[in-house]
């Protein structure tokens, strides 16, 4: 944790330089109170002086047995995670190319095929069940209208 | 005194029609499914039904509504305890000890108090609206800008309460949300801000995408760790333990009224919204328990309270409606629209003018609160089966539920794609030891704070002494102030004991 | 094999639910589907009233075949609906209400989007603004607040929304023609100004009838002033700024405006339709509630009208210190 949190306190400490930055490109203020960049601005430094006691007590606390451990899982679970958002990303990105009900039964097969390994059978009931299911809730019941495709589904 | 009495009897007699009982039950069973979904919230779910309500009377519409806005409390809580993933944005606070409750095998009392305390304390505040509403309608307005930022500043220094160990790292997650609170166009200047010209962001951050994906997401992304496994220990699910027992009964008893007290009385003041309240009940329980460390891990108070003060809020945000007409969030603004086109002009008249119709309305919520408790026992049996499906079948069901329902929100994919980005910010932040609901909280408040902080010291020409010189606020900035340092406190104690010791 | 067979069987049985779905939004004459009304406004607001109301009145009446859903998107002076709107080039199925703010916005440069982004379909109304105060107020008229303000300059709060609103404008022109000057304060909506007002955290409001009539009829707040040419039939009692020797008279325009180069017969339709609203009796009994004088201007003479009247804010807002440095 020494580490991790020594290397967050410098990730935090950016992005606070960015922010306050970006607080200078903000017009004044139009009123006799405050502007835009009055509140932003005070977070951001706020945000430098909690980054650099975290850095500090980081650095200055001596390392125990714990901090040797890296704080990620190993490389297959990394692997799981990393599948997990690409699919989701690919889901998203694809979900007005394909349409809501492709998209979504094939998202869960890639889920369970993919990701758990999963026999067929199951993994097409799951995905069937649950597309018709979010489908039916959604576009019939609450009459929102889901993202189609180029045929109109 | 106006005669409460007669009024109840004339009100119950509107609201016992078989019409609007009909349409009182429809409401709750909408509000309840709307509720469970996530991301659809009561605004949303009272926006959808108003084109339905055109063919019905004023009172029928309202009651229908009103149903749609209380169950959707009630159903809130039950994704949040089961699957960590919020129904609706008052139901946050719910998933921090409920969802655990959960994995310890106890969904059953989890849910069961979430329903009950919701019962109770939607009773209690239509008995306030009931006695108090017109005297009420003076203390909805007493709230002027530095009051507002005093509260919203007091809710932001309880967000210690809501961490895990390290108060810094609470902090620090607390000033990144309000940060991101910030992003999108300001509502006094209209200035841009980090926007970078992407026009998705101009309406800033949804609050509904960051808390599914800090939550639900990252919990799928951290059981995902270990081989698939089932992340529930084995639910005893015999008929009693269903129920919150004797021991459950004892521990919530006080929070269930704190809950219901706090959540009344700022759920009146106009734009304090539910998910505040519910925040402030959770925070204010952890510090008055005597067990702080448990909150977190699974304590029958934690759910309690917030569903208690996010129901009571429910019907304190009646109160400025009724008898001003001015809407207390979201929902009620969007009911106070429906009124206006059924040609009813809510105000400081309506009490005189519309005597059935507003007595009515009250009566149906006491049938309302009834009716959600009787539909919704029943349920919990049911939805705690959920648990038994394997995880491996849940997992996926949990992902895109949650993204057809944020979606859903504003049919809007960039939502999506918020989702998707603080899933990895929350898997992070898991990782390196940052709790999550001060984010979430300083997101909700962030606008608030901020609307009101400015509008203030345009108030005073910059001067902060507004802030302590009117009692309300001055009040409320102390306990901030205190409960801001309070960390500081054991650990000034311990130095100054330690040099006492050396010396 | 087998499950591969399966898996197609399955895959073929999901697409036909899902073309039968589809196929539910056949194709038409304009509108086949639901229009969607976007207000820049938070609910409750006078542009809220005017556009649920419109859309309720089309929902009974029937005026078009599909219905016209109502949404709000609030915020930076209405820039966040202007944008979403903007955007939906082209498409017919997206209303936006266009009041003051949809000219001042654009010219204070918080939005590259304007009127060339736009197609104005119809005005419908003009709206009448009004001084208010708390009845506890020590004003007991606008004299005595210019008198006041020009004692104790910058010291009177004046509550409003959005800087470069309509009631802002109001606000300022008062500030010009008595040469004093107030100090604005911001709120969400016009619910919030009113909640102010009512606890005494503000000394006056701007507000329009429709936001405020129900609490002057309960003698929640009181009226000063109103800003039109005579005195209004809703409040006889009330008398204009001219009369108190206050030189400045103000209504808002109410109106709607679709994307830029949207279909001509699309637009057609529209016009027809509400021409024909404005005929209907929850139209005029809308107006008499809200004390709005009806001005009806279909799409050419509401987009010449436009044009005139962006030229003198850009007097107002330049005047007002609103225009922002790139």
């Amino acid at each position: 944790m020494k580490k991790a949190d020594m290397i967050t306190g410098v990730v935090l400490l950016a992005l606070s330089g960015f922010a306050i930055q970006e607080t200078w490109r903000m017009p004044a203020s139009a009123t006799f109170g405050p502007g835009p960049a009055f509140l932003p601005f005070w977070l951001a430094v706020i945000l430098a002086i909690f980054a650099t006691i975290l850095f500090v007590s980081a650095w200055r606390r001596p390392a125990t047995e714990e901090d040797h451990h890296s704080i990620f899982p190993g490389k297959t679970a990394l692997i799981a995670i990393t599948l997990v958002m690409v699919g989701l990303g690919l889901y998203i990105f694809l979900i007005e190319v394909v349409g809501y009900l492709a998209d979504t039964f094939l998202f869960i097969v890639f889920l369970m095929k993919a990701v758990e390994r999963e026999k067929w059978p199951l993994t097409l009931m799951v995905a069937v069940c649950t597309t018709a299911l979010l489908f039916i809730t959604f576009q019939f019941l609450l009459k929102i209208t889901l993202p189609s495709n180029m045929f109109g589904f | 005194m106006y005669n409460i009495f007669d009024n109840m009897i004339m009100g119950f007699q509107v609201a016992t029609s078989w019409e609007n009982l009909l349409f009182c039950f429809i409401g709750v069973l909408i509000g309840t499914l709307i509720g469970v979904l996530p991301g659809i919230g009561p605004t949303t779910g009272i926006a959808i039904l108003i084109p339905v309500t055109f063919g019905m009377s004023a009172t029928t519409a309202i009651i229908t509504m009103a149903g749609v806005y209380y169950g959707a409390m009630y159903g809130g809580s039950t994704t949040s305890i089961l699957i960590n993933l919020p129904g609706e944005s008052a139901s946050v606070v719910t998933m921090l000890d409920g969802y655990q409750m959960a994995k310890k095998g106890r969904p059953g009392p989890a849910l069961g108090m979430a329903a009950l305390s919701s019962f109770i304390a939607g009773t209690f505040s239509i008995i306030m609206l009931t006695l108090l509403a017109p005297p009420l309608a003076g203390y909805a307005v007493s709230f002027g800008p530095p009051e507002y930022f005093c509260l919203t500043f007091m809710g932001l220094t309880l967000v210690s309460a809501l961490g895990g160990d390290n108060p810094l790292k609470a902090y620090i997650s607390s000033v990144l949300g309000l940060l991101i609170s910030c992003i999108g166009i300001d509502a006094i200047s209209g200035v841009s801000r980090f926007t970078y010209d992407n026009m998705n962001l101009l309406d800033g951050v949804g609050f509904i995408g960051m808390a599914i994906g800090l939550f639900a997401v990252a919990e799928i992304l951290e059981n995902m760790e270990a081989p698939i496994k089932q992340v529930f220990s084995d639910a005893k699910l015999g008929f009693l333990s269903l129920f919150p027992n004797k021991q459950d009964w004892k521990d919530s008893f006080g929070a269930i009224w704190r809950g219901s007290f706090l959540g009344f009385f700022i759920g009146i003041l106009p734009g304090s919204g539910a998910t505040l309240c519910s925040f402030i009940a959770y925070a204010v329980e952890k510090k008055l328990s005597k067990h702080p460390e448990k909150f977190g891990t699974g304590v029958i108070e934690g759910v309690a309270a917030p569903e208690g003060a996010n129901n009571a809020a429910a019907g304190g945000g009646m109160v400025p409606l009724l008898t001003l007409g001015i809407p207390s969030g979201g929902a009620t603004a969007v009911m106070l629209g429906a009124l206006m086109i059924h040609g009813l002009r809510p105000g400081p008249m309506l009490f005189t003018t519309n005597p059935e119709f507003v007595w009515g309305l009250i009566a149906s919520m006491y049938i309302g609160n009834v009716l959600l408790v009787i539909l919704n026992m029943p349920l919990i049996g049911i939805w705690v089966q959920l648990l038994k499906v394997p995880y491996k079948v849940l997992m996926p069901l949990i992902l895109t539920i949650a993204a057809t329902g944020i979606f859903a929100t504003d049919n809007n994919i960039f939502d999506m794609w918020i989702m998707f980005f603080f899933g990895v910010v929350g898997y992070l932040m898991r990782k390196l030891g940052f709790p999550e609901a001060p984010m979430v909280l300083a997101l909700v408040l962030g606008r608030m704070v901020e609307m009101s902080l400015r509008q203030s010291l345009t108030i005073s020409h910059g001067s902060l002494s507004i802030f302590f010189t009117r009692p309300i606020s001055g009040v409320i900035m102390t306990v901030a102030l205190i409960s801001l340092f309070s960390p500081l406190f054991p650990i000034l104690w311990r130095k100054y004991k330690g040099r006492r010791s050396v010396a | 094999m087998k499950t591969l067979s399966r898996l197609s069987v399955l895959f073929l049985v999901v697409l036909f639910v899902a073309i039968g779905a589809g196929n539910a939004l056949a194709a038409g004459p304009y509108p086949t589907k639901p229009i969607t009304m976007i207000i820049h406004a938070g609910a409750g607001g006078g542009s809220d009233i005017f556009a649920r109301t419109l859309s309720a009145a089309f929902d009974k009446e029937k005026l078009l075949p599909q219905p016209i859903i109502v949404e709000n998107k609030p915020g930076g002076s209405g820039a966040i609906a202007f944008a979403y709107v903007a955007g939906k080039k082209k498409d017919p199925y997206y209303l936006l209400t266009a009041v003051t703010s949809f000219m001042t916005t654009p010219l204070m440069g918080i939005t590259p989007v304007g009127l060339k982004d736009f197609t104005p379909i119809a005005n419908f109304a003009f709206d009448e603004y009004m001084l208010m105060v708390n009845p506890k107020s020590k004003y007991k008229s606008v004299k005595e607040i210019v008198a006041d303000a020009k004692a104790n300059p910058k010291k009177i709060t004046v509550g409003g929304t959005q800087l470069g609103s309509s009631d802002s404008v109001c606000a300022y022109l008062i500030e010009k023609a008595a040469g004093v000057q107030f100090n604005f304060i911001v709120f969400n909506g016009g619910g919030e100004v009113n909640a102010a007002l009512l606890g005494g955290h503000i000394d006056i409001a701007v507000s329009n009838p429709g936001e405020a009539l129900e609490l002057f009829k309960a003698g929640k707040v009181k009226l000063l002033g109103v800003f039109s040419d005579k005195r209004l039939p809703g409040a006889p009692d009330v008398p204009t700024l001219k009369e108190q020797g206050v030189d400045v008279t103000y209504q808002q325009n109410r109106g709607l405006v679709a994307p830029a180069d949207i279909p001509a017969d699309a637009k057609k339709t529209l016009e027809e339709a509400f021409a024909k609203y404005m005929k209907t009796d929850t139209f005029k009994k809308y107006l008499a509630d809200n004390m709005l004088s009806a001005a009806w201007m279909d799409g050419e003479t509401f987009g010449k009208w436009l044009d005139k009247e962006n030229a003198r804010y850009a007097v107002i807002v330049k005047d007002m210190g609103l225009i922002k440095k790139k």
